[in-house]
């Protein structure tokens, strides 16, 4: 697993998803089971500009972009990182 | 963080409160007592520019930052007693010209900035209804896809501007389930387009003099050019209206909380009791303390949003703090300002218990005390 994949997944556990025991979030839609909601998508943006030093626009803060891991991770490629 | 003004912003803010000293403060009573919107007032703070702030100049605009217009704001709060017509212009500003200017296409700005700028068009927003509130992503309203063009049906509640409104951005479920993982759209709905009916003006407790109703949208056709923003974006754009809104609202509420201060404190040096001036007694000098110390611990809060605002930073954790704490600073001490003027204070007469029903609202509008806790304890990892 690479090492981004590890921290997204360790950030939406103790971030995101602590109502959600033994869910598997590298496959879980993420926003379909309410894991990130209106909120939490402000709280993972935050955290993925600050560790990635990236900008991800308010334009790309749709549910598509965030709907499970692979697509953060696409989104993360697209923005460089 | 460096607040210093500079010479610019201190010139403006000086000409903001002379200006809404000057134009904006005859008749408030009476438009107050009447429930009237001060049209002329909307359009003077256009001519100086209040209404195209954070707009660039390519569209007629003042182009200034998020902490430049807060000065403003908060001066246009210090200098109008008229806070309804401020709300007014705050909700043009924020939730209508902000949003097209971040997230509309080159055609939607040209075709609503230049004369929104201008007070030529008034604008707002749209997004409570009858059965969502806090709970804004389980809004009703529904957009179709219909041979090609969008088809809006729903109930809005609450809209401020919505009687003098020319266009509102109308937000509506485009997703197959409700909430935020069903897709939230942006849509430019112009008030006179066939099937908006807008209400009579509600009848509030405060901020008398800005109108609001609520809007019924019947099968109205809206063409995918006027989406704004992308489809199923409209939660991002309600976000950042929000943040624009928790700081530069509430920066004009910070300056009608500097006026009631030094309205107190006048009051508290010529009324005597007892033989000397009440503001002589601890009871009522602790009390205008606590006022100037609300006023002192919110500044920087809510400027700390502006600052991070202008880094391109987000601020969804420093909005919330601010504007949790500046709307119950203003509830507490508009309640302390009608205590210092004892019976008087809640005679219509002297205008403090006005202040006090115009505060109320900030406690509720632009999410409520108990959402802006839940924002600062998801931040918390709650």
């Amino acid at each position: 697993m690479s090492d981004r994949k590890t921290e997204l997944l360790e950030f939406l556990q103790k971030e995101l998803a602590q109502d959600h025991p033994g869910v598997d979030l590298s496959t879980e839609p993420l926003v379909e089971s309410g894991i990130i909601d209106s909120l939490g998508i402000m709280k993972l943006v935050q955290f993925l500009e600050q560790r990635y030093q990236l900008k991800i626009g308010d334009q790309d803060l749709v549910p598509d972009n965030f709907e499970n891991l692979d697509a953060i991770l696409r989104l993360l490629a697209e923005k460089g990182r | 963080m460096d607040f210093t003004e500079s010479e610019e912003q201190a010139l403006f803010r000086r000409q903001i409160v002379e200006f809404a000293r000057a134009r904006l403060n005859s008749g408030v009573k009476e438009r107050e007592s009447s429930g009237t919107f001060d049209r002329a007032g909307f359009l003077a703070c256009a001519e100086i520019g209040l209404l195209g702030l954070p707009v660039p100049e390519a569209y007629g605009g003042l182009g200034q930052g998020v902490v430049s217009s807060m000065i403003a704001m908060e001066a246009l709060g210090y200098g109008a007693e008229d806070q309804g017509l401020a709300f007014a212009v705050n909700t043009q500003l924020w939730t209508c010209e902000v949003p097209i200017l971040h997230f509309g296409t080159e055609a939607q700005k040209q075709r609503y900035l230049p004369k929104l700028v201008t007070g030529e068009l008034i604008g707002g927003h749209a997004t409570t209804e009858p059965n969502s509130g806090s709970d804004a992503y389980a809004m009703e309203t529904k957009a179709e896809l219909k041979d090609g063009v969008w088809i809006l049906n729903g109930n809005k509640t609450f809209i401020t501007n919505a009687p003098i409104a020319d266009v509102l951005i109308i937000f509506a479920s485009t997703g197959e389930s409700k909430g935020f993982g069903g897709g939230i759209t942006a849509f430019l709905v112009e008030t006179d387009q066939k099937g908006v009916q807008i209400g009579p003006p509600l009848k509030k407790m405060g901020l008398k003099t800005s109108p609001m109703a609520e809007v019924h949208l019947e099968d109205v056709v809206v063409p995918p050019e006027m989406v704004l923003g992308k489809k199923g974006g409209g939660a991002a754009i309600f976000s950042s209206e929000m943040e624009w809104e928790r700081s530069c609202l509430f920066a004009c509420h910070l300056g009608a909380m500097a006026r009631q201060l030094e309205k107190c404190v006048e009051y508290a040096k010529e009324r005597k009791q007892f033989g000397q001036a009440i503001g002589k007694y601890q009871a009522i000098s602790h009390r205008l303390a606590n006022m100037k110390l609300r006023i002192e611990m919110a500044r920087p809060m809510l400027y700390k949003v502006g600052w991070l605002k202008d880094q391109g930073q987000r601020a969804v954790l420093e909005a919330a703090i601010a504007k949790l704490y500046v709307s119950e600073a203003y509830v507490q001490s508009s309640l302390d300002a009608v205590q210092i003027f004892g019976g008087y204070g809640y005679m219509e007469e002297y205008d403090v218990e006005r202040m006090l029903r115009d505060a109320v609202g900030s406690v509720l509008y632009s999410g409520t005390s108990d959402i802006q806790r839940n924002i600062i304890a998801r931040w918390l990892g709650l």
